[in-house]
């Protein structure tokens, strides 16, 4: 019997630093290992002692590319714990502040990180000599995106107006009508991206998943909802470290979500498309039905699609937002003074967020728990590999080792989240 | 010239390129700053003829080294182990294909001690920083005088019109 390793030691196109292994022996595979080296546990030690108020700007750090969805379920979780509601104009706005960032991300994974995998080049610097079109496209519509979140949130990078009780700042109607034009580009950009994503080439790969979103009682899921999946879960979100646990592996820093019982399973677009299609606005609906994209859909490598039809959702929210619109009569509502414990979980680009806080009556934290959506997706992208991969047997290494990373890329890994470096090889022309 | 910090706080020494950000600001010198990612970057150089950009850097350096790399990017390797999925080199290749390199550009990066998480910055990290912050500052002043008709030569350290 022959065997087989497959090994990268650096991921790429994902955020963060992570690697991967695969041992086989004939057509099994007998050993997978998805290994992250930076977890966010060091947050939640950082964040003892602290005054909650801090929480939201100090996790929006974790990443780099959702920081948005960082200081929403910190601001939802502590307004939990603190019984507070906001009034429905501050409701909208953080909906379409979260809209924004799933602009960005997804334009980002979508035409630069996920494309150059269906179109057989190395990366979006070499896709961009031949498509410079579609690299274009999606600089506007990050662009687009971060002109949300730069308005809402005071600037682009690590906004800083959203806190617990509403906003230090609010727009007003005049300045959001603005953005109006150009997310009517980008809808029309994310309506065309359907289209092309969809004849893209996929590989026949199809699992049994159990998938796991936020629903809410009339809209796609960002900011509420019960835990929901596809195998009868559903629950309150301050349950859900009754039904979901964290084990450690040798192998990885992070550590593996399972729900109790059961085992993996999926978060993202594509258990947010499955388990709310009836959810999505009609204009997202129709593009979905017109590429043959209906509920479920078990491919995680046409999930390139269903990112390019939350693009639609999300420019479509926004639009609806923008014209639906009135100043909040005051930009922060009261905070009481108190002790309390609060969860709450938002929906990152990349899936479920999920964020507990304890403090005391000063507001200082005694505990943090915070698990992202990749931590969430890890042994599931494991279990994906193992199966894939013996799907791969007598391809070339080459290949063979491109197509595992692509699997992994389906998930849209945000590993480190925001840490970022160069390596340098120094130039002796110095 | 448009300066660009590039860092992320809470980081240790990732977030050097904020440090020299926040000493520039002090001496009234205008930076932009940015996450370091590809896509923030091209849109921080968009227009600018001439970008300076302040980074922090892994290279087996001694912490707190200031390196410069002038113009040519050949010597940044663009490979995977950025964190970032897309970082400052390949912000500046991509900006390259599309035709939107600044006419000059100039990197300092900041030797790092650790990347680690929650983990504050270096104290060589923090003495680097000052320098580098007052080297830009320095350098920008420069410009100021050639803008106003002077030129200053640094081998006879004097100023002629």
């Amino acid at each position: 019997m022959t065997g087989r390793t497959i090994r990268v030691d650096t991921l790429a196109r994902v955020e963060g630093e992570g690697s991967l292994y695969i041992k086989m022996s004939g057509d099994r595979v007998s050993d997978v290992r998805l290994k992250i080296y930076e977890p966010p546990r060091f947050f939640e030690a950082f964040l003892r002692g602290r005054h909650y108020s801090e929480a939201p700007d100090i996790t929006s750090r974790i990443c780099g590319i959702c920081p948005i969805a960082y200081q929403m379920s910190a601001i939802h979780a502590i307004e939990r714990a603190l019984d507070i509601h906001v009034e429905p104009a501050i409701r909208l706005l953080r909906r379409l502040f979260y809209c924004g960032e799933w602009v960005e991300s997804h334009a980002l994974h979508v035409f630069m990180l996920h494309a150059p995998d269906f179109l057989g080049y190395p990366d979006v610097i070499a896709m961009a000599a031949d498509h410079r079109e579609l690299v274009e496209k999606a600089l506007r519509l990050k662009k687009i995106g971060n002109g949300i979140v730069s308005l809402i949130g005071g600037r682009e990078i690590h906004p800083i107006s959203a806190t617990v009780g509403g906003f230090y700042k609010v727009p007003s109607k005049c300045d959001l009508e603005k953005l109006t034009a150009d997310l009517e580009w980008a809808l029309q950009a994310s309506l065309e991206a359907v289209e092309w994503t969809s004849k893209l080439d996929f590989p026949k790969f199809e699992q049994d998943y159990e998938f796991v979103a936020l629903r809410h009682p009339d809209e796609y899921p960002l900011n509420e909802g019960r835990l929901v999946s596809n195998r009868g879960l559903n629950i309150d979100v301050a349950e859900y470290e009754d039904h979901f646990t964290e084990l450690h592996v040798k192998h990885s820093n992070a550590l593996h979500s399972i729900v109790r019982g059961r085992g993996s399973y999926l978060v993202g677009p594509l258990a947010r498309f499955n388990l709310n299609f009836d959810r999505l606005p009609p204009a997202a609906q129709e593009s979905a039905k017109g590429v043959q994209l209906t509920p479920p859909v078990l491919n995680p490598f046409r999930g390139i699609v269903v990112r390019a039809v939350e693009l639609v959702f999300a420019c479509a929210e926004a639009l609806r937002i923008l014209r639906e619109y009135e100043l909040p009569s005051a930009p922060i509502c009261d905070i009481p003074t108190r002790a309390g414990i609060g969860q709450a979980i938002t929906e990152a680009p990349r899936g479920i967020l999920y964020h507990r806080y304890a403090f005391d009556d000063r507001g200082l934290i005694l505990s943090a728990k915070i698990v992202p959506p990749t931590s969430q997706n890890q042994k599931r992208i494991e279990d994906d590999l193992r199966e894939y991969a013996s799907h791969l047997v007598g391809w070339p290494q080459q290949e063979a080792t491109w197509k595992c990373e692509q699997a992994i890329r389906n998930y849209d890994p945000c590993i480190s989240c925001a840490t970022h470096f160069l390596t340098l090889t120094p130039n002796k022309e110095r | 010239m448009r300066i660009i910090c590039c860092g992320t706080r809470y980081r240790g020494d990732d977030g050097a390129g904020l440090i020299v950000a926040e000493r520039l600001g002090q001496v009234g010198v205008e930076v932009a700053t940015s996450t370091g990612g590809a896509t923030d970057l091209l849109e921080a150089m968009n227009g600018a003829q001439e970008v300076l950009v302040v980074d922090a850097v892994i290279s087996g350096a001694p912490a707190g080294t200031i390196h410069e790399w002038r113009n040519g990017m050949a010597e940044f390797q663009r490979n995977s182990s950025t964190s970032h999925a897309l970082g400052v080199p390949e912000g500046i290749a991509l900006a390259r294909v599309l035709g939107r390199l600044p006419a000059r550009i100039h990197i300092y990066s900041i030797e790092a001690k650790t990347f680690e998480v929650g983990s504050e910055d270096s104290a060589e990290v923090r003495r680097a920083a000052d320098d580098l912050a007052y080297r830009i500052a320095d350098l920008v002043s420069l410009r100021s005088l050639e803008i106003r008709g002077l030129r200053y030569s640094a081998d006879q350290s004097s100023f002629s019109t």
